[in-house]
C-alpha cells in the first residue's frame, strides 16, 4: 500500500473500482427494487446514496438485459409535464436471482475479509 | 414525441454553446443501437431537462455528465475486417512507393507525359493509398465503424491495385487509363476535403458542412439510382453474353467471341470467368450504392428537420435529388425511342463492315437528320431529348463547339456512344457517307475537344490523346505516322509467306521512335526483317538481351536500328528508330519489312498497341486475279475490325486458287539529283496508276539509294567514288539487280525497271550493264526495262498494256529482256515452323540446372534457321560499330560469359485478354467513382459520430 500513489497513477485502482462495480451492480439494482417499484433515475439515486454512481450510459443498457433475462419488468407512466417513466419491479426470476448473488457475495466476502485482516 | 420535446427543449435554451452540447447529446444517443435503451436514455434526458430549475451549458454539462459513455458492443467481425483491410493498405503503401517515384521521374523526364492527368496519376499513387493506409489505422483501432464499410473498403482495395496494375504495363499511357486514375485520384482529394470540413465543424463551418452533405446526399442518390437503372440493362446484357458463350464453349474452354457491351473478347475460360466475376460484381456496386445513399439521403433529411437547419438546406437536398426524375425521363426516352431500331441498324451495318446496308439506311434519312445523325454520333444520344421536329439541324461543321453547355457535359458520360475507342472515327466515316464528304481537321478537333470535355462533365480538360490507340482523326496529334502498311502474302509450298511492309513519316521536329505491338496467327514462324529508306539493312538474329542493348545504344548514338521482339505467346513488338523531322536534310520517312510463314489462314496481323503512332493507310494485297481484294483501311480500328476479317475471307479464297500476279515497277534513281529521283518517282507512280487503272496491282519499288544532292564540281570525284560503292554499280550491276529481285520475292512477276534519264555517264553505265543480265538467274520473273527520260509523256500507253496483259516482251525505247520459265524456288515454310515448334519444345523442357546451355542452343538453331526463336530477337542495324558490338555481345552470351539474355518468362505467361472497349472502362470507372462516393459518405457519418461525441 505504501505504493499507493504509484497505482493510482496507472490508473490500475480505477480499473479495480470498474471491475468491482461491474460484477455488482446487477445485484444491487435487483436489491434495491426488491424494496418496491422504482423509476431509473430513482433507482440510480439509492445507489448513489450507498456511494455506487453510475452513468445513464451504464444503467440503461444494463437495466434493458436485465429485463430481456426476465429478472425485471417495467410499467410505463407519463407523468403531468409529458415525460415518460419507466416503473421497474423486480420478477420472481428476479428474486430467485437475487438470492443466489446475495448468498454468494456473503460467502465472497468473508473470504475476501479473511485473506485481508489475517 | 420524445424527439420532439427535445427538439423543442432546444429552442429554450438562450446560448448557443448550450444548443449545441444538447444536440450533441441527442446526436450521441442517436447512435445508440438498442432501440430501447436509446429510448430510455432520451426519456431520461427529457427528465433531466424538465426538473432542471435553470438551463444554461454547465447544468447541460453536469447532465452530459450523468449519462455519461455508452459502451459499445464488442464487434469481432468488424474487427477482422478491419484487420483485413489495414492489410492491404499496408501492401499497397509499401508496393505503391517505389512505383511513385518511377511515375513521378518519368513525369519529370518524359516530355510527352508532362501533362496534367498523368501527374495526377503519379500523385493519386502517392496520396491515396498513404491516405488509406493512415485511414484504416484509424479504423482498426476506432472501431467506429460498421463491418459492410470495412468490408467495402476491403474490397475497393483489390481494385485500386488492380488499376496501378494496369498503369505499369507498358501501354500506361493509354489515355481511357489515365483519365480513370485521375478521376480517381481527384474524387479521392474531393474526399478528404469534405471530410475535413466535417471534422472542422463549428459554426458557420458546421453550417457549410451540412449543407454540402444534404446536397451530396441528394445527389447521389439521384445518381446512383439512374446508374443503377442503366448499369442494370448493361450487366444484365453482358451477363446473358457471357453465360451463353460460356454454355456453347464449355467443351472447348475458349472462347472467341464479340459481345455487345464488350466487343472482341478474345478470352480463355478461365478468363471468362473473371469477367463474369466483374460483372456481377459491377452491378453490385450500384445496388448497394443506391441503397445506402438513399439511407443518407434519409438521415440527411431527418437531421436538418429535427436540428432546423433551415429552409436551404432541405431546398439544396432537393434540389440534389430533382435530378432523379430527369435522369429517368432521358434513360426511359432513350430506351424507348421508335427511332432507335434505325440507329441500331445504322450502328450494326457500321460494325459488321455492310457498307450497302449502311448506305441504304442513311438513305432512310432526311437532309436534316443526316447532320444529326452525324451529331448523333459525337454525343449520341442526345437526339432522344428532343422530338424528331423540335431537334435543330445542328450542323456538324460549325456547331458540335456548342456541346459546352454544363447540363450536356453533366450528363455527357451516361449518354456517350456505347461503341468503342474508334467513336471519333466512326463519326467521321458516318459524317463522309452522310455528305459525301471527308469531315475535316477542324471538326475532328471539335470531335475530340467535345468527347475528351464532355467525358467528366467538363471539370477539367486532359488535352489531347498522346499515345495509346490512335484514330483517324490523331493523326495530327501523332509524331510518326504509318503511311503505309502493304501486306502481301504468297502461297508457298506447306503455307503462306507473308511480307509485312512499313513505311513511317514523321509529323515532329524531333528524331523519334515508332514502336508498334502486332500479334501473328498461330502457328508463324518470323524469318525476316529490314530496315531503311530502301529496306538496305538485313536483320540478324542475335540473343535477345545482345539486341536490345545494342538497340539502347545505337538511339543513344543516333543510328538505325530496328528490333523485333517475341513479347506473349502470339504477340510481338517492333521498334524502329529514327525517324527523321521533315525538312532536316534525311529523309523523312522510314521503312521495315518484316516477314513470316504461317501454315494455315486462321487470322492475321492484329495491331494491337501503337505508341506515338498514327495509321495513315493500310492496304492489304493479294490475289490479283480478284480486282476489289485491295483494301485500304486508314485507321487502327478499321484495319482491325473491317480489313482483317475481309482479308481472312480472301486469304480463304486465295488459299484454294493459288492465283497472284504482281506487277511492279522498279525505279533506279541512285544517281539522281534529289529534284530529278522526285520527278522520276512521280512519273512512275503515274504509270502505276494508269496500270491500275487497268485492272492491274502495281506495287512501285524504288530499288537504291537516292542522293539528295549531286553537288558542285569540286565534290564530284568524292561523290562519284561514293557513288560507286552503293548497289547496283559498276560492273557487278546486273548481279546485284538480279539479288533484289530474288530477295525482295519479286520472281512471279512481272517487273518494268525504270531508268533516271540517260544524261548522267554513271547512269548510263549502269544502264548499259544490263544488256550483260544473265536471265537464267531471274527466275521466272519478266523484266521490262524503259528508258523513260525525256519520252515518257508520248508512252504508247496501250501498246504497253497490251503486251502485259500477254506476257510482257515489248519495250518502247530501250532494251528488252526476254523471261525465262525457270520454276521459282519455292521456300519451305513448313520446315521451319517444325523447326520452331522443336525449339518452343526445348524452351518448355528447360531446367534450372541447364536452361543456360539450352538458351543458347536454341539461339543457335534460331540463328541457323534465320527465326526468330525464344530468347532471341531480330535486330536490322545500319553501321559497323552496331555489328561489332553486336557480335562481341552475342559471342560473350554464346561462350557463356554474360548473364541470360531477355528472360522468357513474359512468354510463356498464359495470355488473357480482358476488353478494350471504352464501356467496359466506363464500368471500371462509374464502379470505381461510386466506391469512393460510398465511402465518403459512409466516412462522413462516422465523422459526425467522433465529432459529436468528442465535443461531449
Amino acid at each position: 500500500m505504501d505504493n499507493l500513489g504509484q497505482v493510482d497513477s496507472t490508473g490500475k485502482t480505477d480499473n479495480f473500482e470498474t471491475s468491482l462495480k461491474k460484477g455488482v451492480i446487477e445485484m444491487l439494482i435487483l436489491r434495491v427494487l426488491g424494496s418496491g417499484e422504482h423509476y431509473s433515475r430513482e433507482i440510480t439515486q439509492q445507489l448513489a446514496k450507498g456511494g455506487i454512481i453510475i452513468s445513464d450510459g451504464t444503467f440503461y443498457p444494463l437495466i434493458n438485459r436485465m429485463r430481456k433475462d426476465g429478472l425485471v419488468n417495467y410499467k410505463i407512466v407519463e407523468d403531468s409535464s409529458g415525460v415518460i417513466k419507466k416503473y421497474y419491479s423486480i420478477s420472481p426470476q428476479g428474486q430467485q436471482q437475487l438470492a443466489q448473488m446475495q448468498q454468494l457475495w456473503q460467502k465472497f466476502s468473508q473470504s475476501i475479509n479473511l485473506i485481508i485482516n489475517d | 414525441m420524445i424527439a420532439i420535446n427535445l427538439y423543442k427543449k432546444k429552442f429554450e435554451l438562450e446560448d448557443q454553446k448550450s444548443r449545441e452540447i444538447l444536440q450533441g447529446l441527442a446526436i450521441k444517443i442517436d447512435q445508440v443501437r438498442d432501440k430501447e435503451t436509446r429510448q430510455d436514455l432520451k426519456s431520461s434526458l427529457l427528465a433531466d431537462l424538465m426538473e432542471a430549475k435553470k438551463l444554461d451549458h454547465e447544468q447541460l454539462q453536469k447532465i452530459a455528465s450523468n449519462i455519461g459513455p455508452i459502451p459499445e458492443p464488442k464487434r469481432i467481425f468488424s474487427k477482422i475486417l478491419s484487420l483485413i483491410a489495414l492489410g492491404f493498405n499496408s501492401l499497397i503503401a509499401l508496393a505503391v512507393l517505389p512505383l511513385a517515384i518511377v511515375l513521378l521521374s518519368l513525369w519529370a523526364s518524359e516530355p510527352e507525359l508532362r501533362n496534367l492527368s498523368f501527374l495526377l496519376t503519379a500523385l493519386g499513387a502517392v496520396v491515396l493509398p498513404g491516405f488509406m493506409l493512415l485511414w484504416s489505422i484509424v479504423l482498426f483501432s476506432k472501431q467506429r465503424y460498421g463491418a459492410v464499410t470495412k468490408l467495402f473498403l476491403a474490397a475497393f482495395l483489390p481494385l485500386f491495385m488492380m488499376a496501378i496494375i494496369k498503369l505499369i504495363i507498358p501501354n500506361f499511357e493509354n489515355e481511357q487509363l489515365n483519365i480513370f486514375l485521375a478521376v480517381t485520384t481527384l474524387t479521392g482529394l474531393a474526399y478528404i476535403a469534405i471530410q475535413l470540413i466535417g471534422d472542422a465543424g463549428h459554426g458557420g463551418t458546421r453550417q457549410l458542412y451540412i449543407a454540402v452533405k444534404a446536397l451530396i446526399n441528394g445527389l447521389a442518390t439521384s445518381i446512383s439510382g439512374y446508374v443503377l437503372a442503366i448499369w442494370s440493362v448493361g450487366a444484365a446484357t453482358v451477363l446473358a453474353s457471357i453465360l451463353v458463350e460460356l454454355a456453347k464453349n464449355l467443351n472447348n474452354l475458349s472462347i472467341n467471341t464479340n459481345i455487345y457491351y464488350m466487343p472482341d473478347i478474345t478470352a480463355s475460360f478461365i478468363g471468362l470467368v473473371f469477367l463474369l466475376i466483374f460483372a456481377i460484381f459491377f452491378l453490385l456496386i450500384p445496388v448497394y450504392a443506391f441503397l445506402v445513399y438513399a439511407y443518407d439521403t434519409y438521415k440527411s433529411l431527418r437531421y436538418i428537420h429535427k436540428w432546423g437547419y433551415g429552409l436551404h438546406n432541405y431546398a439544396l437536398l432537393a434540389a440534389g435529388i430533382a435530378l432523379m426524375p430527369l435522369l429517368v425521363i432521358i434513360f426511359t426516352v432513350t430506351q424507348f425511342n421508335p427511332d432507335l431500331a434505325k440507329y441500331k441498324e445504322l450502328e450494326r451495318a457500321y460494325t459488321e463492315g455492310d457498307f450497302t446496308a449502311l448506305e441504304k439506311v442513311i438513305g432512310d434519312f432526311s437532309e436534316a437528320d443526316k447532320h444529326d445523325l452525324a451529331r448523333l454520333h459525337v454525343l449520341p444520344r442526345i437526339y432522344m431529348l428532343d422530338s424528331r421536329k423540335q431537334r435543330a439541324s445542328i450542323r456538324l461543321e460549325d456547331k458540335v463547339g456548342e456541346i459546352s453547355q454544363l447540363g450536356l457535359r453533366l450528363l455527357a458520360p451516361f449518354l456517350i456512344y456505347k461503341g468503342n475507342l474508334s467513336d471519333e472515327y466512326l463519326a467521321a466515316k458516318v459524317y463522309s457517307i452522310a455528305f459525301d464528304a471527308d469531315i475535316n481537321a477542324e471538326q475532328a478537333d471539335y470531335i475530340n475537344w467535345v468527347n475528351s470535355n464532355s467525358s467528366f462533365g467538363g471539370l477539367f480538360d486532359f488535352g489531347r490523346r498522346t499515345g495509346g490507340e490512335a484514330t483517324a482523326l490523331d493523326i495530327k496529334a501523332q509524331k510518326v505516322v504509318l503511311e503505309e502498311f502493304f501486306t502481301t502474302v504468297e502461297k508457298q509450298e506447306g503455307g503462306l509467306l507473308t511480307t509485312l511492309d512499313f513505311k513511317f513519316l514523321s509529323n515532329s521536329n524531333l528524331e523519334e521512335e515508332a514502336v508498334m505491338v502486332f500479334s501473328l496467327p498461330e502457328d508463324s514462324v518470323v524469318t525476316d526483317l529490314k530496315l531503311g529508306q530502301y529496306l538496305q539493312n538485313q536483320g540478324v538474329v542475335a540473343p535477345r538481351a545482345a539486341a536490345q542493348r545494342v538497340y539502347q545504344a545505337s538511339i543513344n548514338r543516333r543510328t538505325d536500328p530496328a528490333l523485333l521482339e517475341q513479347i506473349g505467346p502470339r504477340t510481338f513488338r517492333l521498334r524502329v528508330y529514327p525517324i527523321f523531322p521533315r525538312g532536316s536534310g534525311n529523309p523523312d520517312w522510314q521503312r521495315v519489312q518484316i516477314k513470316f510463314e504461317s501454315d494455315d489462314v486462321a487470322g492475321l496481323v492484329k495491331i494491337e498497341q501503337v505508341r506515338n503512332l498514327a495509321i495513315g493507310n493500310t492496304r492489304v494485297k493479294l490475289d490479283l486475279q480478284h480486282k476489289e481484294q485491295q483494301l485500304a483501311a486508314s485507321s487502327l480500328f478499321e484495319y482491325n475490325q473491317i480489313a482483317r476479317p475481309a482479308y481472312k475471307q480472301d486469304l480463304q479464297v486465295y488459299k484454294q486458287t493459288g492465283e497472284q500476279r504482281e506487277y511492279t515497277l522498279l525505279i533506279d534513281n541512285s544517281f539522281s539529283a534529289s529534284e530529278f529521283s522526285e520527278e522520276s518517282k512521280a512519273k512512275a507512280v503515274e504509270f502505276a496508276r494508269k496500270l491500275a487503272a487497268e485492272g492491274y496491282e502495281v506495287a512501285v519499288y524504288s530499288y537504291s539509294y537516292k542522293v539528295d544532292k549531286l553537288g558542285d564540281s569540286r565534290d564530284l570525284v568524292a561523290l562519284q567514288a561514293k557513288i560507286s560503292e552503293l548497289e547496283f554499280r559498276g560492273p557487278s550491276a546486273s548481279d546485284k539487280l538480279v539479288k533484289f529481285i530474288n530477295s525482295n520475292d519479286l520472281m512471279d512477276q512481272q517487273i518494268i525497271l525504270f531508268r533516271d534519264d540517260s544524261e548522267h555517264d554513271l547512269n548510263q553505265l549502269s544502264f548499259s550493264k544490263l544488256l550483260s543480265l544473265d536471265i537464267d538467274q531471274l527466275g521466272s520473273a519478266s523484266l521490262h526495262v524503259y528508258d523513260f527520260g525525256e519520252q515518257f509523256n508520248s508512252l504508247p500507253q496501250d501498246l504497253l498494256l497490251l503486251s502485259l496483259a500477254n506476257g510482257g516482251q515489248v519495250f518502247n525505247g530501250g532494251i528488252e529482256v526476254q523471261s525465262t520459265t525457270q520454276p521459282v524456288e519455292v521456300f519451305k515454310a513448313g520446315s521451319k515452323l517444325q523447326k520452331l515448334a522443336q525449339l518452343n519444345a526445348k524452351l518448355r523442357s528447360l531446367q534450372a540446372n541447364n536452361r543456360s546451355a539450352l538458351a543458347i542452343e536454341i539461339f543457335k538453331s534460331g540463328k541457323q534457321e534465320g527465326i526468330l526463336a525464344p530468347f532471341t530477337a531480330y535486330i536490322a542495324l545500319e553501321t559497323d560499330w552496331q555489328k561489332v558490338m553486336l557480335d562481341n555481345l552475342t559471342d560473350d552470351f554464346t561462350n557463356n560469359n554474360s548473364q541470360q539474355p531477355g528472360s522468357t518468362d513474359e512468354i510463356n505467361i498464359e495470355q488473357i485478354s480482358f476488353p478494350e472497349s471504352a464501356d467496359y472502362k466506363m464500368v471500371l470507372m462509374l464502379g470505381l467513382i461510386c466506391s469512393i462516393l460510398l465511402l465518403a459518405a459512409r466516412r462522413q457519418q462516422g465523422s459526425q459520430k467522433k465529432l459529436l461525441q468528442g465535443r461531449v
